[in-house]
């Protein structure tokens, strides 16, 4: 009887020509997926995949069911990660240097133009594309169940988002820049301050001094380029980590439950098992939830190799082009350099603090602090607060009609407060018709 | 399953093919940039060049070019780029014209010390234009053909084709004209090569030229300048305000008339086209008085600024000084602050010029419809405007400045001799009075009999439109050049303003501008013809300017003013307008006093040669309404009589439109000539029966009467049949009968003819409500129902600004706050007009709605919103009476003994010229003599010039005392004291002041019969209730509320406490420059005897 004495050793013209196939299994250590087990190979032993699961439900991999939406966001931070590297090489942040940089640059640099654009809409598309994949998950009822906290990141995400814009809109060191950010500085400066001290002291914080000047600069640079974009990576993963973790996208409930469902036993708890199950697949003594029975694979299930990833390799590129083609056409603006001494009439913050500026218009305090701070408040209590358990995973839930039509409400008003802030706003935030002559700002 | 993986897979593949196009585009825009087409084409024109020249070619690298220039201080250099399309700006034989030399080698001047130019030989473009002829010249092509050569044929006109593309470069589907960008640098002043005295390296393009030196295209580089060029993002309609004419209009036309679109937002600054070049050598240079310069460089200096001059200038003579502030330069600050108008960009310039309300649509700017050339002056002088020039350290800035806020006079701000008419007329056209203010009486050289009058009226209206102005000009020609000629040899007064400030008086005619450029195109090979065309226009505008005045038509003409205005009426207009006519717009003008003199003096003597003028017309033809009217009331109440004359945008209130006929139904005949003799006080409906000096009005009784039956045309007019002027006191005493209501506090029976002089006061034919009823009850009760009722329209203060005021627009609602309408009617007028409302207005009949005793409130309440004011002015008008007709006096005396002094003067050249000759006789006794003479006069004007210092001394003093007495009175009517006070005050600044006689051209002193003491009895009494009311305060039982009580009644009788102080010193003041005054004139009478 032969004895497995383990592989033979080869000789060295056999390591010769084996040696670029032993590279590349050194670092894919499977084969190309065309069968069950490479097709799993390849998500959980891929660090880059292995935040996917290996198999994903059938309902969410169709188009409509989410649109894309998180997908899109996704791509675009990385689209405005890789442009921002870039955009890193050239600039310096000084205020007597960036605005000359940027001029020079765009002129005399290969492919300048294509990366500032690139990096200016996709930034604004990735604030847009939040409130979308928000007001998506809202509908859908996605945040309910075990998915509460992941609502809760998201919100957070949202706000960093938002802080992310806002920071790198300071730094072209324009008017434009400029003056939206004092318009956005002297909102947080309706936040109370410290009683006795001469000045705000959110203002103050927000700036490193009293006005927007150098000191502005480097801190909403440093926020811009290391500080945010970490927290915001590091959000985006447990974002993702947490969508694996609480059950895959939201989907509604299966027609029949083929999973026995089992709760881990703990001491204060008594073991349960589904019955009639005789083994399942699972960690059991760890990991509460569903645990496929043996010789029984999930229904519906199919895997995400290539399903999935083929669907998110469309998203980006669609993203790509996109963003690309807004890149071709329009150009991200640059105005003349900051010029402290010419305000410009009316100073008006990015288009998404348009709906926070016109709100302040008509009180500093509740417009520029309580309200925004409710907002968010309220946002992330949302799932807590959701008393219906219907829904989950279902685009427009009948049952939920009253939270669909608030919020829907809410999400109008605040639009048309945009809407209002960007068209309908002239000189001393005077109301205008866009189609009649409305000036030039000075 | 399939069918999915195959859409998928399209898609992918779709998508991934968008991606890459896009990058493509990108890369595609990176390679084909713009500077490298002109660089080719400037290597292509280089090898061209050497082909005729034989001179071998310089090698050329394709590439950015740039100049770094170094930053002053320490920093980064700047970077420019210009030069990476500019390839020629050094380069001689790039340059169409090049400097004459003579065989020295030395430049040739001309008379006015310019370089003399001549074509250039060697000029690459035209060579090239030369070559083409050449290769395309027919006879050589025909002989070649008929030698069957047509292989050379084809390839001589594909060299001329070759050649002829090498003039364009096609940009994003646009043809560009290489030439342009091509070029040598044109030489300035007296350069014999470019950049010779701001080196290229050293000072590159933008510090001249401003615009984006950094950017390598030529939309970002150069910004938006030239229309078409580049998108606009206007949208709505746009007030039109000259008439266009696109082929005669100036380039500058085109330029800067549009804010830029969103890609050129992108980059704002544009290069300085046309003559703005000249706002940055003002930004560097100090204007004229560059220091280390030559004559001849300073003679070269102005030249090349002369826009910039001729904008400064005009920014005086169109009156925008009167507004605007210019720190060091002018001090209004009305309109918005113009000190660093420069750091605007140009259309913003432009746009808030020709229409300023596009910006700012509450502003009162007028559109004062200045024409291209004077818009392109003006923005000149507004680009230079960056506060400090670079050639002044910020030091001596900074000296200067404060040296000029302390009130260091810049030229129109010096006093001026009074009785000068010439030099009055020249104020009214060059400092902005013409800007404004039509006014007739301004001859010129040319003179029209009364026929040829008739003929020119008919033949050119006042409201000639410009189109039609040019049409005529050519077509009457004949006609004009026989009729208005040169009959006089002596330059009169238009011809000294033109001589002294040429292109002024047209500046003021935006059609005569548009005509006199209307035929440039059609003229355009003939230029005797043009010369004739425009000399023509320039003879109608003569005549214009003598048949119905000088200046614009913004506010109401001024030709007969001086007939119908005194001169305290004058005088408190000039220093404030918006008292005399309500909402008036006319700036303070910043003028001494003796200039405002000098003005009115004209105004009068004008007025009344306007008046004979007028007077003669109407013996000759006859009075014809209509043509009175057209000459009189057309310029606010409209040609047609809607009320909507020229004038009528920019008075408050608007015009009345005299085709209403309900309103003049209403309103009746017999009011119709009140209004018309006696003028609308507080409106600028002038007084046209009034006249100050004789008794000849410019309108009489008769011609009033004729008027009115005119305007009246076909309407009845009589006022018997309207109700509202048979509305009389007695109505209103048997209305309150029978609504058993009275106006409290006195409620008693009798008959109507008692209760009648129980209520009311009779003054002549005016009846008032009597003062005892201004009790707070009525007020307050009435003040609830004014806000309640009125104020939407009236306001809540009654000036006229409710909100409903503003969408009026026949008539806007009266401003109760006007002291001299208000003082002008009586109280009946007040109750008739909310009784029976004022039809043709929006002021509908309240009599149904209110009591007649809640009417009488009203008219209580709205007549007590001026009392305040009333008090204010009357105080006001003493102290003009008391103080400014004495400093009037004392500088007339002034001009007088100045005119002596300048005689004297005369007198001394002549006795110098005189002793010059006697020594020459060389007869000791003469020249002895001579010399006794000469120091006689020499003694005599030396006198003279101490009177006129003493003069000025004693005007300083005048007004020092006057301004010590107005801020005691102002302090005195802001705290609450009894009538009786103010009139002790009052009476005493009358008794107490000197006054001033003019005898026989002296001056002469009348010093107060009895010395009076003011008395402060009153005050004393007032101090002393204080005390005794704290006393008893302090007496109650200690309390937070009684303290602050105390604390109240301390504070007050504190400020009574300084009152009285002040009255005190301030009287001393008073009497120490009163003793001043007649120490100065005792020492002025015994130097004058």
């Amino acid at each position: 009887m032969a004895v497995f004495k383990g592989k033979k050793k080869e000789t060295f013209l056999e390591l010769l020509i084996n040696f670029p196939s032993n590279f590349v299994r050194s670092i894919f250590r499977h084969r190309y997926p065309n069968n069950d087990v490479d097709r799993s190979e390849v998500v959980f032993k891929n660090f880059f995949l292995h935040i996917h699961p290996v198999k994903c439900h059938k309902s969410v991999l169709h188009p409509f069911r989410t649109l894309g939406l998180g997908t899109i966001t996704a791509c675009l931070f990385f689209i405005l990660v890789l442009t921002g590297v870039v955009l890193m090489f050239f600039y310096v942040p000084a205020v007597d240097r960036a605005y000359g940089i940027l001029v020079d640059w765009l002129d005399t640099t290969p492919f300048a133009m294509m990366w500032r654009n690139v990096h200016r809409w996709s930034a604004q598309l990735m604030v847009l594309f939040v409130f979308l994949h928000m007001s998506r998950v809202f509908y859908m009822g996605a945040y309910k169940g075990e998915r509460k906290f992941n609502w809760v990141v998201g919100i957070m995400l949202m706000v960093i988002t938002l802080f992310l814009s806002f920071t790198g809109y300071l730094l072209p060191w324009d008017q434009l820049a400029f003056w939206a950010i004092t318009v956005g500085a002297s909102i947080a400066g309706y936040v109370p301050g410290i009683p006795g001290m001469q000045y705000n002291i959110n203002k103050l914080m927000l700036l490193g001094s009293t006005t927007v000047g150098q000191d502005a600069l480097i801190r909403f640079y440093v926020l811009h380029v290391m500080v945010l974009p970490l927290l915001a990576g590091t959000l985006i993963g447990v974002h993702f980590w947490r969508i694996r973790k609480d059950g895959g996208l939201a989907r509604p409930p299966d027609a029949q439950r083929p999973d026995p469902y089992r709760v881990v036993q703990r001491s204060d708890t008594k073991e349960s098992f589904a019955p009639g199950v005789k083994r399942t697949y699972g960690l059991m003594e760890l990991v509460r939830g569903n645990c496929p029975t043996v010789n029984r694979g999930p229904e519906n299930y199919v895997f995400t190799w290539p399903n999935l990833l083929r669907a998110e390799l469309m998203v980006f590129l669609a993203t790509t082009a996109l963003v690309i083609l807004l890149s071709l056409f329009i150009d991200a603006p640059l105005e003349e350099i900051a010029n402290p001494s010419k305000p410009a009439n009316p100073a008006k913050a990015p288009w998404y603090f348009l709906g926070l500026q016109e709100m302040v218009s008509y009180n500093a305090f509740w417009g520029g602090v309580a309200i925004p701070t409710l907002i968010v408040v309220g946002l992330a209590l949302i799932p807590y607060f959701d008393r219906n358990p219907n829904g989950e995973g279902v685009w427009f839930h009948k049952s939920r009609y009253l939270a669909i039509f608030l919020y829907t409400t809410f999400m109008t008003v605040q639009g048309v407060f945009i809407i209002v802030g960007v068209f309908f706003r002239g000189p001393n935030w005077g109301w205008i018709w866009p189609w009649t002559e409305n000036f030039a700002r000075h | 399953m399939k069918n999915s993986q195959n859409a998928y897979q399209v898609a992918l593949i779709c998508f991934a093919f968008v991606v890459l196009f896009g990058i493509a585009a990108f890369a595609i825009r990176e390679l084909f940039s713009e500077y490298k087409a002109y660089q080719n084409r400037y290597k292509q024109l280089a090898k061209f060049h050497s082909s005729f020249t034989g001179a071998e070619m310089i090698s050329f690298p394709v590439g950015v070019k740039q100049i770094f220039i170094a930053n002053q201080n320490t920093g980064v250099e700047t970077v420019e780029r210009c030069i990476s399309c500019h390839l020629c700006l050094d380069l001689p034989h790039f340059s169409k014209v090049r400097i004459v030399q003579d065989a020295n080698g030395k430049q040739v001047l001309d008379e006015k010390g310019q370089p003399v130019l001549e074509p250039n030989p060697d000029y690459v473009w035209i060579n090239l234009e030369k070559q083409i002829a050449q290769l395309q010249d027919p006879a050589t092509i025909d002989q070649l053909k008929k030698l069957g050569k047509n292989t050379q044929v084809k390839k001589r006109l594909k060299q001329a084709s070759e050649l002829e593309k090498l003039k364009t470069i096609k940009i994003k589907n646009k043809e560009i004209q290489v030439e342009k960008a091509l070029q040598m640098h044109p030489l300035i002043g007296t350069e014999t090569r470019p950049f010779q005295y701001h080196p290229l390296e050293q000072y590159g393009c933008v510090s001249c030229h401003s615009g984006e030196g950094r950017s390598l295209v030529a939309k970002r580089a150069h910004g938006p300048v030239f229309d078409g060029e580049y998108e606009t993002s206007d949208s709505g309609l746009k007030p039109q305000f000259l008439e266009i004419d696109s082929s005669n209009d100036p380039r500058f036309a085109k330029m800067y008339n549009h804010k830029p679109a969103h890609d050129l937002i992108f980059q704002t600054t544009p290069i300085l086209a046309a003559s703005l070049v000249e706002a940055k050598c003002v930004q560097c240079h100090q204007p004229l008085v560059a220091t280390f310069a030559t004559p001849d460089e300073k003679r070269d200096i102005k030249m090349l600024i002369s826009n910039y001059q001729k904008g400064r200038e005009l920014f005086v003579s169109q009156a925008c000084y009167s507004c605007h502030r210019i720190a060091g330069f002018s001090r209004n600050n009305v309109g918005p602050e113009l000190t660093q108008s420069g750091l605007n960009y140009p259309w913003y310039i432009k746009e808030s010029i020709v229409w300023p309300q596009a910006d700012l649509p509450s502003s009162t700017m007028p559109n004062f419809k200045l024409d291209h050339e004077e818009l392109e002056a003006l923005m000149t002088f507004l680009m230079a405007q960056t506060g400090n020039t670079k050639a002044v350290s910020e030091v001596d800035y900074q000296i200067a400045l404060s040296a000029w806020e302390k009130g260091k006079q810049m030229p129109w701000e010096e006093p001026v001799r009074m009785q000068d008419i010439v030099s009055a007329q020249t104020v009214f056209a060059t400092e902005g009075c013409a800007s404004c203010h039509r006014l007739q009486g301004f001859e010129s050289k040319i003179t029209l009999d009364a026929k040829q009058k008739q003929w020119f009226t008919k033949l050119f209206p006042e409201n000639i439109q410009a189109i039609e102005l040019a049409k005529i000009a050519d077509d009457y020609a004949q006609e004009i050049d026989e009729n208005i000629r040169v009959n006089e040899d002596k330059p009169n007064i238009l011809e000294k303003i033109d001589a002294q400030f040429p292109a002024l008086i047209e500046s003021f005619y935006s059609n005569f501008k548009y005509a006199l450029r209307a035929q440039d195109q059609h003229y355009r090979d003939d230029p005797i013809q043009l010369n004739a065309y425009r000399e023509r226009l320039r003879r109608i505008l003569k005549v214009y300017v003598a048949e119905y005045g000088l200046g614009r038509l913004i506010a109401p003409p001024l030709n007969w003013s001086g007939v119908f205005r005194d001169d305290e009426w004058l005088m408190g207009h000039f220093r404030n307008p918006a008292l005399f006519t309500t909402k008036s717009l006319m700036p303070v003008m910043p003028f001494d006093d003796t200039k405002f003199y000098m003005l009115i003096g004209m105004l009068h003597k004008l007025g009344e040669k306007n008046k004979r003028e007028l007077k003669e017309i109407w013996q000759d033809r006859g009075f014809d309404p209509a043509a009175c009217y057209q000459r009189l009331c057309s310029s606010c109440h409209g040609a047609d009589r809607k009320g909507n004359g020229s004038v009528a945008e920019w008075i408050f209130p608007i015009p009345k439109n005299l085709r209403d006929s309900i309103f003049l139904q209403t309103l009746s005949k017999e009011r119709a000539i009140h209004s018309i003799t006696h003028g609308i006080a507080g409106t600028p409906m002038p007084p046209w029966g009034k006249a100050i000096n004789d008794n000849q009005p410019i309108l009489s009784a008769s011609e009033i009467t004729q008027l009115v039956d005119w305007l009246y045309q076909d309407l009845d007019g009589n006022a018997d049949q309207v109700k509202k002027w048979h509305y009389g006191p007695l109505d209103v005493i048997e209305e309150m009968k029978r609504e058993k209501n009275f106006l409290q506090p006195i409620v008693s029976e009798g008959s109507s003819e008692e209760l009648l002089h129980i209520f009311f006061k009779q003054q002549g034919d005016n009846f008032y409500i009597k003062d005892k009823f201004y009790t707070e009850e009525n007020i307050q009760e009435s003040k609830k129902f004014f806000i309640n009722n009125c104020a939407a329209c009236h306001g809540k203060e009654g000036a006229g600004t409710g909100v409903r005021a503003s969408t009026m627009v026949e008539a806007k609602p009266r401003v109760f706050t006007d002291i001299s309408w208000m003082q002008s009617y009586d109280d009946m007028h007040l109750l008739r007009a909310i009784k029976f409302g004022v039809p043709g207005t929006a002021m509908v009949p309240w009599g149904d709605q209110t009591t007649a005793a809640q009417r009488m409130q009203l008219v209580l309440f709205i007549r007590s919103l001026t009392f305040p004011m009333i008090k204010q002015k009357e105080l006001q008008d003493l102290l003009f009476k008391v103080f400014d007709q004495k400093v009037r006096i004392v500088e007339e005396t002034r001009c007088i003994t100045y005119k002596k002094l300048e005689n004297l003067e005369q007198e001394l050249k002549i006795a110098k010229d005189k002793l010059e000759a006697v020594i020459q006789t060389k007869e000791p006794l003469q020249v002895g003599s001579n010399y006794v003479h000469i120091h006689n006069l020499q003694e005599k004007i030396q006198s003279f010039k101490t009177m006129d210092l003493l003069f000025k001394d004693l005007t300083q003093l005048l007004k020092e005392e006057k301004a010590i007495y107005s801020a005691l009175g102002s302090q005195i009517l802001a705290v609450q004291l009894p009538d009786a006070f103010i009139e002790n005050f009052k009476t005493y600044i009358e008794h107490q002041s000197i006054r001033f006689l003019m005898n026989e051209e002296k001056l002469e002193l009348k010093l107060p019969s009895e010395p009076s003491f003011f008395n402060m009895e009153m005050l004393d009494k007032i101090i002393s209730e204080y005390t005794h009311k704290i006393d008893i305060e302090k007496s109650k039982i200690s309390s937070s509320a009684q303290k602050s009580t105390v604390q109240t009644l301390t504070v007050e009788q504190a400020s009574y406490i300084q009152l009285k102080s002040n009255i005190l010193i301030e009287l001393k003041r008073a009497d120490a420059l009163r003793q001043k005054q007649q120490d100065t004139f005792f020492i002025l009478y015994y130097t004058n005897h």
